[in-house]
């Protein structure tokens, strides 16, 4: 059976003309290929610049790679086949609090995605819209409230229900618990840990927490400009990094030190 | 004691609703030490500080039993000798410091301009080259290393960490003996984020420079600070050295908080994490009493009431069922 998601060669290079006859070029992303299952998280960590970003959007189909392709359970994906896309990848920005439109309630939102995608009837749509919320843990009045309206974990899961009203098979998050507080942090790990279990979704998480990383991802990707540096099963890296880089992410985090007491 | 803040409730009055955004908080600041001050987004820890620096707007009315900075009382003094205290002892940072910087003007003009003129030794005539020194002085002490080209760059040339170090240089240009860090570190990359909280770690040690440090982030506080203070929504749950509030947290929030870190809390790969259900109360529902109440697993009638703060060996919580308690 083909693999939920393949990535082969998958790079991207942002060409910048200075002069007439002069391109500069910028790597942001150099060739990666990976494979995904369903019911497993990959996570990418790394600096600033390092290309992990740009990983995600290409995944998410936010930006067109410049080489390589990416099969969906064996088919592949064409770049500009959003509708396809969409429904099999879904994206969760870092700032739930700009990623949601300001002027429309949370139930408009919730079914621009339907309206757009699926030849739903306005009474499924809302039946699905109402199951979403459930799902997310928020009570289906919500409908009624204005983004300004929400708490910031609030925001975030509504962006989680946008993210799953179509029914996704991947969910790509850019940072989703980055300006969390701890208490609504872990209730986002768990509402992500749940949906996993009970709708066998698969993740790709860009993050720079490594203890969330830790207790979340089965792979892990350390990247540096624009390279796939280390790659492998989290814990086996966690436990034992081979490079530079690792070593001075697990570093900075701390996490080094405790082994030494 | 540098500053000891006893039972300070800050009301928020408007037309139509009055509000304790804090309720009857204490602190306590021991000269030279880093001081954590941990809390959810709305549980009134930038509100404190800004009480302390007095920086709060007229709809604000803050009351405290006492507010001694190293003896005065700052809430009895009067608005021109409290405003020349803060200004010589106490000195702060923000969030996002590449926004609070004067985009229009050079890191170095604005680094001079922090620098009192009796700083400043010699001839009138020479004072220009002396402020030059001085602040390329300053910028090497935050750890800035190419100190020339940061002089005469503007703030959006430069990136989110160096930006912070800017800010710090401004404020230690006085030499204060306290720092307010109101969460320097917010949605920064773990790296600079190190170097940031290295260099506050430093200057508290070779300068004596207290740190109050305001945050969210409890991996970085449990590593960092000495001290640390916990507040619910406007409330203090606990307070006591790191050390010990890690060891033997009483408040069952406290306890909670630490176990919702993974790393912290020792727990195995993708089982569920330690959570409070619910979420923080807006300011116009508080419940009364503790304001955990209804989201405390051990919550029983007495709770609403508001509980009395509880002094144990420098540790004081504030909660009617206390956990850990040997008997």
């Amino acid at each position: 059976m083909a693999e939920l998601l393949e990535v082969e060669n998958l790079s991207k290079v942002y060409e910048r003309r200075i002069l007439p006859w002069k391109k500069q070029t910028t790597v942001a992303l150099e060739s990666v290929s990976f494979k995904l299952a369903s019911h497993s998280t990959l996570a990418i960590v790394g600096d600033t610049g390092s290309g992990k970003s740009t990983l995600a959007k290409l995944l998410g189909g936010a930006e067109q790679p410049s080489t390589g392709e990416i099969r969906l359970l064996g088919k592949k994906v064409h770049s500009g086949d959003h509708k396809n896309r969409c429904r099999n990848i879904r994206m969760i920005f870092q700032d739930p609090a700009t990623s949601l439109n300001p002027s429309i309630s949370i139930g408009q939102i919730l079914e621009e995605p339907l309206k757009l995608n699926t030849q739903l009837t306005a009474n499924q749509r809302q039946d699905r819209i109402r199951e979403t919320l459930a799902m997310v843990g928020l009570l289906s009045d919500y409908i009624w409230h204005y983004p300004n309206m929400l708490s910031s974990g609030q925001r975030q899961r509504i962006a989680l229900a946008r993210a799953l009203i179509l029914q996704p098979k991947i969910i790509v998050a850019d940072k989703p618990f980055a300006a969390m507080d701890p208490s609504t942090r872990s209730q986002m790990v768990n509402l992500f840990l749940q949906l996993q279990a009970d709708l066998g979704l698969s993740y790709v998480f860009v993050s720079h927490n490594l203890n969330i990383v830790r207790h979340i991802s089965d792979q892990l990707f350390v990247m540096e400009d624009g390279k796939v540096v280390e790659r492998g099963d989290t814990q086996t890296i966690l436990a034992d990094p081979k490079q530079v880089v690792t070593k001075k992410l697990l570093y900075s985090q701390q996490m080094l030190g405790t082994k030494k007491g | 004691m540098l500053l000891d803040v006893r039972n300070l409730t800050v009301t928020l009055k408007t037309e139509s609703l009055q509000v304790d955004a804090i309720d009857r908080m204490s602190l306590s600041l021991r000269a030279g030490s880093i001081h954590g001050l941990v809390g959810e987004t709305g549980s009134g820890k930038s509100l404190f500080a800004r009480a302390l620096t007095g920086t709060l707007s007229d709809k604000w009315h803050v009351r405290a039993d006492r507010m001694f900075w190293q003896g005065e009382d700052l809430l009895r003094l009067s608005d021109e000798r409290r405003n020349q205290i803060i200004s010589r002892d106490i000195a702060m940072i923000f969030q996002e410091p590449s926004q609070c910087l004067d985009p229009t003007r050079t890191v170095g003009e604005q680094v001079s301009e922090a620098i009192p003129n009796k700083d400043l030794s010699g001839g009138f005539f020479s004072r220009g080259s002396r402020r030059k020194e001085r602040v390329i002085e300053l910028l090497k002490r935050v750890g800035v290393k190419r100190y020339e080209q940061c002089f005469s760059s503007y703030p959006h040339e430069l990136s989110e960490g160096l930006c912070q170090k800017v800010m710090i240089a401004i404020a230690v240009a006085r030499r204060p003996k306290l720092l307010i860090a109101d969460e320097p570190t917010d949605a920064m990359e773990s790296a600079t984020k190190i170097q940031i909280l290295r260099l506050l770690q430093k200057l508290n040690q070779s300068k004596d420079m207290t740190v109050l440090l305001i945050t969210h982030d409890l991996e970085a506080v449990s590593q960092y600070a000495d001290e640390m203070t916990i507040l619910y929504s406007g409330q203090s749950v606990e307070s006591g050295s790191v050390k010990e509030l890690l060891k033997n947290p009483f408040h069952p929030y406290t306890d909670i908080l630490f176990k919702s870190i993974p790393k912290l809390g020792k727990l195995e790969a993708k089982t569920r994490l330690n959570t409070l259900p619910g979420s923080v109360p807006p300011l116009q529902h508080l419940p009364t009493g503790c304001r955990l109440g209804p989201r405390c697993p051990n919550a029983q009638k007495e709770c609403v009431v508001t509980p009395k703060s509880v002094k144990t060996k420098g540790h004081i919580f504030s909660c009617h069922y206390p956990i850990n308690q040997s008997k």
